[in-house]
């Protein structure tokens, strides 16, 4: 019963496939012409684009065999047919899997092979792209083609949810006064998509029983809808609790019990300010101890709170107002166990005014990722090649304005998310300042599903100054001898610190150009 | 009993489609079930067939509960509906021959018979076909398995007369050896063949029985009387759609009794010249039970 209702789909629906196909081995084929360095830029939009037309063909196909054979509605001649709802539903499933999965798979098979890299690897990672857009992607949209009866109603209720979801999220920001949400920017933001995820599945795969067993739309809706209105849950949570969580999932949280913060007045006022001087900032010396050689410490989250003598506080707030990656105190490579910095802290105008000339206690929360190299590699400067299993197939090359080297690299599966990248020269041991290429994602699983089974990333390595202002060890003169040093890290322990400043004077560290 | 019905609700929302409705339709009969739009006979339909939940109660096809019915039921129960909607891109052939292996007892004799019959093209897609057409394909896919219960809701529904001869013919093709439960508002085609009738109003049964008691009981009466015809005050409430003419009364009479007619209607009219009662047709037997029931004048 299965393979007939397969076939009866199969000659309904043909047409599509086709096209689908069309578009998926077009999607391979532009991601395959631009190669490590992603160019050129037309054929990059070009390849984007696609890479969007793929979801969306594939979002069609699944509504369409779904709703061949729709479950919302009395008139379908199907319902009063000797077909078996299991069946029904396995024939779907099969359907989609061949249909939008069998060429995606043998798409991305052809890609990776023809970019050269080994057979197990690419199958791994096609296998592993094609699992999770199947759970997190096809399922979803089916469950929703089994709520609706055309095209046009599963476009709307897709848009329906996509509304009502942003307004839950701005709904978030408004009660966290304009400030985004608590994970945003953070190697923590894997905990929204992997929740939304999560419940799409859940919901969908009860959706999808609930639908070919019962027939029971208006449950199955109650389910949708309540899914939906859960998705912006996380939106409302606090950062304290989602690191707490992400502290529980540390790969070797011992590792960092070593590593200790204090209050450095000794190293003095910073002699210059590492960023443009403003009203409200501080730059305060801090000591971090206890930092494995060749590991790095970088501060995702930190929170300060300022108390008058009476006891009362009198500020509490991030130290930043940036929202980047590693905002509260820039990434640092760590080499003798002890690193000295000036942690830059940012208070809001009017409460750096009122404090400025006060002393006050301070305290303030680190939360902390600390991570090992996992992996160094080097690779010629001009022109350079090579394949390595933590970077993939990279290649080097002068861009056109002459000034840096672009390094583009395709890998089978996630890129890694934090390199330091360094142009030095052996002949002469000169090094040039490291690049830090850091957007750490701190997700347990991490599976890269778009635009395809390989992953690109890049960077563009400083030589020279075109204003001639700044002057590079490494210049373009030696890079013929030159090489590019690739240093991959990866956490190992997520943990807090609470440092106490018992007294302190904000104006006797404020950031002075 | 084929089909059953015990007492059987359907609310849509604050609206009762059907109120405690009970039915019983017996093996090998040719069951009609009328009533003006909106009185529940789609809804009643579609419950037996699994496409709708009651709210409350239980209705049993083949003996098994509607709510429970698998496969194997399905298998013996065929079904057309106006509304039937089948896989428009497919060819008339191609979808026969997609649900031929659902079914165990399918009659490709019977197909072939059919399809002579209903004229129907096979190449052409299912969605160019026209309402008449498509009805006749729904029918065409209903019978070659010989169903053991057929369940026709508005067959008849605007298709023109000779598309309706044809169903027809199709359809007396498969009486005798199936029960056939059909709601049509076009009784003059289906009275030769039904031998049971039912009756509902808005979501009630008000009668149901075989179509020869109906028939026995209710007689187009005309009354020729001495003196001119008035319609009497304090008529008896089985008189419905009473008409005087000259020395002419006629109305139709649901409860017809010849024992002392003749004496019941000389006390309430007087001097009687001649009384002739004749069976009624089921197409005016529904026009007239409708009207009364639509004046509110018909005894329940």
């Amino acid at each position: 019963m299965i393979w007939r209702i397969f076939r009866k789909d199969w000659s309904q629906l043909w047409p599509l496939v086709a096209i689908l196909t069309a578009i998926q081995f077009a999607n391979a084929a532009f991601w395959f012409a631009l190669g490590p360095f992603e160019e050129p830029r037309g054929l990059l939009l070009a390849a984007q684009i696609v890479s969007y037309l793929v979801l969306l063909g594939a979002a069609v196909l699944i509504t369409a065999t779904v709703q061949q054979d729709a479950l919302i509605g009395v008139s379908q001649d199907w319902l009063i047919r000797p077909v078996r709802r299991g069946a029904l539903l396995c024939a779907k499933l099969l359907f989609v899997l061949i249909t939008v999965h069998g060429p995606m798979l043998v798409a991305d098979l052809a890609h990776g092979t023809g970019a050269g890299f080994p057979a197990r690897d690419t199958i791994a990672a096609a296998l592993t792209r094609g699992a999770f857009i199947a759970a997190i992607f096809d399922l979803p949209v089916f469950a929703i083609a089994a709520l609706t009866r055309t095209l046009v109603q599963a476009a709307a209720t897709m848009l329906a949810i996509w509304f009502v979801v942003a307004i839950g999220i701005a709904a978030g920001i408004l009660v966290r006064s304009g400030a985004p949400p608590p994970f945003a920017a953070s190697g923590m933001q894997w905990m929204t998509p992997a929740f939304w995820s999560a419940l799409a599945l859940c919901a969908a795969a009860m959706i999808i029983r609930l639908q070919y067993r019962h027939r029971a739309a208006s449950r199955a809706r109650v389910i949708l809808w309540g899914a939906v209105l859960l998705a912006p849950l996380l939106s409302f949570s606090t950062w304290a609790a989602a690191f707490s969580v992400q502290r529980l999932l540390s790969a070797d949280p011992a590792s960092a019990q070593p590593i200790v913060i204090s209050f450095d007045p000794g190293l003095g006022r910073a002699p210059i300010a590492p960023a443009p001087a403003s009203a409200g900032a501080v730059l305060l010396p801090l000591r971090v101890a206890g930092v494995a050689a060749d590991a790095m410490v970088m501060s995702d989250r930190a929170f300060i709170r300022l108390v008058g003598r009476d006891g009362t506080t009198l500020y509490s707030g991030r130290t930043t107002v940036n929202i980047g990656y590693g905002d509260d105190f820039p990434v640092r490579t760590g080499g003798a166990g002890e690193l000295r910095l000036h942690q830059r802290i940012t208070f809001p105008d009017r409460v750096y005014k009122v404090l400025r000339a006060q002393t006050v206690r301070a305290e303030i929360d680190y939360s902390l990722t600390l991570f090992r190299v996992a992996a160094v590699n080097t690779i010629p400067a001009l022109n350079g090649a090579g394949r390595f299993p933590a970077f993939g197939w990279c290649r080097t090359a002068v861009d056109a304005d002459g000034d840096d080297i672009a390094l583009g690299c395709t890998k089978t599966g996630t890129p890694p998310t934090c390199v330091s990248i360094a142009l030095e020269n052996p002949r002469n041991g000169r090094r040039n300042p490291q690049t830090p290429y850091c957007e750490p994602d701190y997700a347990p699983l991490s599976p890269h599903i778009h635009p395809d089974a390989l992953s690109h990333f890049g960077a563009d390595i400083k030589f020279e100054d075109l204003q001639q202002l700044a002057k590079y060890p490494v210049d373009g003169s030696q890079l013929a001898d030159a090489r590019v040093s690739l240093r991959s890290y990866e956490p190992a322990a997520h943990f807090t610190r609470h440092l106490v400043i018992p007294a302190i004077r904000l104006a006797d560290w404020a950031a002075e150009p | 009993m084929i089909v059953h019905l015990d007492n059987i609700s359907k609310k849509y929302g604050r609206f009762d489609a059907l109120r405690g409705l009970s039915l019983r339709v017996p093996a090998g009969s040719v069951f009609a079930l009328f009533g003006a739009n909106g009185a529940g006979k789609t809804t009643t339909i579609k419950m037996l067939m699994n496409l709708i939940e009651p709210t409350a109660g239980d209705a049993t096809v083949l003996g098994v509960n509607t709510r429970a019915l698998s496969p194997k039921e399905l298998a013996q129960i065929g079904y057309v509906s106006e509304n039937q909607v089948m896989p428009g891109r497919m060819s008339v052939a191609a979808y026969i021959h997609y649900l031929r292996p659902y079914y165990p007892t399918w009659d490709r004799a019977l197909e072939s018979q059919l399809l002579g019959k209903l004229r129907l093209p096979p190449e052409r897609r299912i969605k160019d076909l026209s309402h008449g057409m498509r009805m006749k394909m729904a029918l065409a896919c209903a019978l070659p398995f010989r169903p053991r219960v057929l369940v026709l809701d508005e067959p008849l529904s605007g298709l023109d007369p000779l598309v309706r001869d044809e169903f027809m013919e199709a359809l007396t093709l498969q009486a005798g050896e199936t029960t056939v439960l059909i709601s049509s508002h076009e009784l003059a085609e289906i009275e030769a063949i039904t031998t049971h009738v039912a009756f509902l109003d808005r979501g009630t049964l008000l009668f149901q029985e075989t179509k020869a008691d109906l028939k026995a009981r209710v007689r187009e009466v005309q009354v020729t009387l001495d003196g001119a015809a008035h319609i009497p005050a304090m008529a008896p409430p089985q008189w419905l759609g009473i008409s005087a003419a000259g020395n002419i009364l006629s109305f139709v009479d649901i409860q017809y009794s010849e024992c002392d007619l003749a004496a019941r209607i000389a006390a309430l009219l007087g001097s009687v010249r001649h009384i002739e009662a004749k069976p009624v047709a089921l197409r005016s037997v529904y026009t007239t039970l409708a009207r009364a029931v639509r004046d509110e004048e018909v005894p329940k």
